[in-house]
């Protein structure tokens, strides 16, 4: 825990980056759950609403 | 003590530079929106509000603050995505777009234009004070209002020095604070006048005798508003464990949270010109006006401590983002220059005259921006990106382009920026070209920079310009 809240020469902090990364590289490593199709549905659907609210809004 | 506060900021830029793992990650979606929610709510949502309320009529700004305002961080936040997936900061693979230097570059033109929001809270701060005295009898002598927006400035710029425990608490204090106050001046506002006067309300003088050109203004507003997010719209997101959760806490702790606080500054000034015939920004002008003395010392607590907390933050997050950029940086050298330059827009004076103007300024760049950083992550880079280089670790370099700049990426922000001065000029309000107009100065800039850099990418020599890092690729 020290080792992560201690501030750290830049030689040191790059060394801790690069751990990091292969950690990230590492076979089998769990990144967080992937954005869904449906999230991308749902991104897609709440635009839509929005625009065609705005532009109903102009005749108001 | 002084290096006790150097250590603590470095260590907050540390945590601020490295990968979050997933381990390390603290929030699912309730926490991230709970926080980006206090994020995003401070007095200044009162003053758009205002301003929104002189353009159009309740219901159309009811759409702008809402819906425009979703819609624009529905598509330029989706980059955050990639920050939950790394656990990167956007400032971190922002070189990917403009190299080393150029973020460098980029970071101080983004302080540059975003501080303007700190001299609005030091106003309303002042303009507080002077009223509430004024609703006491007491007549403050001229030139009290600079004074006391200089004051607001050096206390937040005072908490802010003394490093992260003081910022820590006032931040405990202040979201709260801010949300007691939101409700105290909804209740006075939709107690002190009949709803139907609200909903029904429509400007009496219109700020431009175009009823479209006026809505097109307010959505422009709303736009200008939600996106001066871009710089720090990964902070958060980098923390929580989904990837969806990043993204939806930012669209909605902005999209609701910080469009309800406008929506309540719209109340609120809409309220005070039907019961005074003037329209103001004001809330302790209006707690005083609205529901007597006593309540309006009570807000004026409230108000003086939530704009001294801001600036405070402020300062802080600001001067912690310069000290990423600028390692060689003294932290109390930054944070008395970023409260010298906000003192001199104290001093000014004009800022919130100039409040519309000020905005669409601001967002000529931050469209650029955000549009480069969708493409670029999207379209340019497949959702792939060098993270060794995009850290500067030594040995690898895909992103020093030339001399440490990517110019394609500077060429659009310029390209960007010159698309929305040429259909609007927020100097003047004139419209040059209204039927470009119909997407807004930041629409406008918005698409026609992402298209540019992805039309620009496809250029071969260009495309090999800007993707050196392919051989680098690994996660």
């Amino acid at each position: 825990m020290e080792a992560r809240t201690s501030p750290r020469p830049p030689d040191q902090l790059n060394q801790w980056i690069e751990e990091r990364i292969q950690l990230m590289e590492a076979p089998g490593h769990a990144f967080p759950q992937r954005f869904s199709k449906g999230d991308w549905l749902l991104v897609a659907a709440v635009a839509t609403l929005c625009l065609a609210v705005i532009v109903a809004g102009a005749f108001l | 003590m002084s290096n006790n506060v150097n250590q603590q900021v470095e260590r907050e830029v540390v945590f601020g530079i490295v990968p979050v793992l997933p381990r390390e990650r603290k929030y699912n979606f309730p926490d991230a929106f709970l926080v980006l929610s206090g994020y995003c709510i401070a007095t200044w949502s009162y003053t758009q509000g205002s301003y929104l309320a002189g353009l159009v009529g309740f219901q159309q700004l009811l759409i702008g603050a809402f819906f425009a305002a979703i819609l624009l961080l529905a598509i330029y936040q989706l980059p955050t995505i990639l920050s939950v997936r790394y656990g990167i900061d956007v400032w971190v693979w922002l070189k990917s777009v403009f190299g080393p230097r150029g973020v460098q570059i980029m970071t101080v033109t983004i302080i540059a234009i975003n501080f303007p929001w700190y001299a609005v809270c030091a106003e309303l701060f002042a303009s507080s004070m002077a009223n509430l005295a004024g609703v006491f009898g007491f007549q403050p002598p001229s030139g009290i209002h600079v004074a006391l927006s200089v004051l607001s400035v050096a206390i937040g710029t005072f908490i802010a020095y003394k490093g992260i425990g003081a910022i820590t608490w006032t931040t405990r204090i202040l979201v709260p604070l801010l949300l007691v106050l939101g409700l105290v001046v909804i209740y006075v506002g939709v107690t002190s006048v009949p709803a139907d006067v609200v909903w029904n309300y429509k400007p009496k003088v219109p700020a431009n005798p175009d009823r479209m050109a006026s809505y097109l203004l307010s959505i422009e507003a709303n736009f200008a508003f939600v996106i001066t997010l871009v710089g720090g719209m990964a902070g958060v997101p980098r923390l929580t464990r989904k990837e969806n959760a990043g993204f939806w806490s930012g669209v909605f702790g902005q999209g609701l949270s910080g469009s309800l606080f406008v929506v309540v500054g719209a109340v609120m000034a809409i309220a005070m010109q039907h019961a005074t015939g003037k329209m103001v920004d004001d809330p302790t002008l209006m707690l005083a006006t609205l529901a007597g003395p006593a309540l309006a010392l009570c807000s004026l607590l409230l108000v003086a401590f939530a704009n001294i907390g801001t600036q405070a933050v402020g300062s802080y997050l600001y001067a912690v983002m310069l000290k990423s950029s600028f390692k060689k940086a003294d932290y109390r050298v930054l944070i008395l220059i970023l409260a010298a330059y906000v003192a001199a827009l104290c001093a000014w004076g004009e800022i919130t005259k100039h409040f519309g103007t000020f905005l669409t300024i601001s967002a000529c760049v931050y469209a650029p921006l955000a549009a480069l950083l969708l493409v670029d992550f999207f379209f340019v880079r497949s959702q792939k990106l060098a993270l060794r280089s995009a850290f500067g670790l030594p040995g690898h370099h895909a992103y020093d382009y030339t001399a440490g700049i990517n110019w394609v990426g500077f060429f659009c922000v310029a390209a960007g920026i010159a698309m929305s001065l040429s259909i609007y000029n927020p100097l003047t309000g004139q419209i040059h070209c209204k039927a470009l107009f119909y997407l807004t100065p930041t629409g406008f800039s918005f698409l026609g920079t992402g298209l540019l850099y992805f039309a620009m990418s496809k250029i071969p020599p260009i495309r090999s310009y800007l993707l050196r890092d392919r051989s680098e690729i690994t996660v």
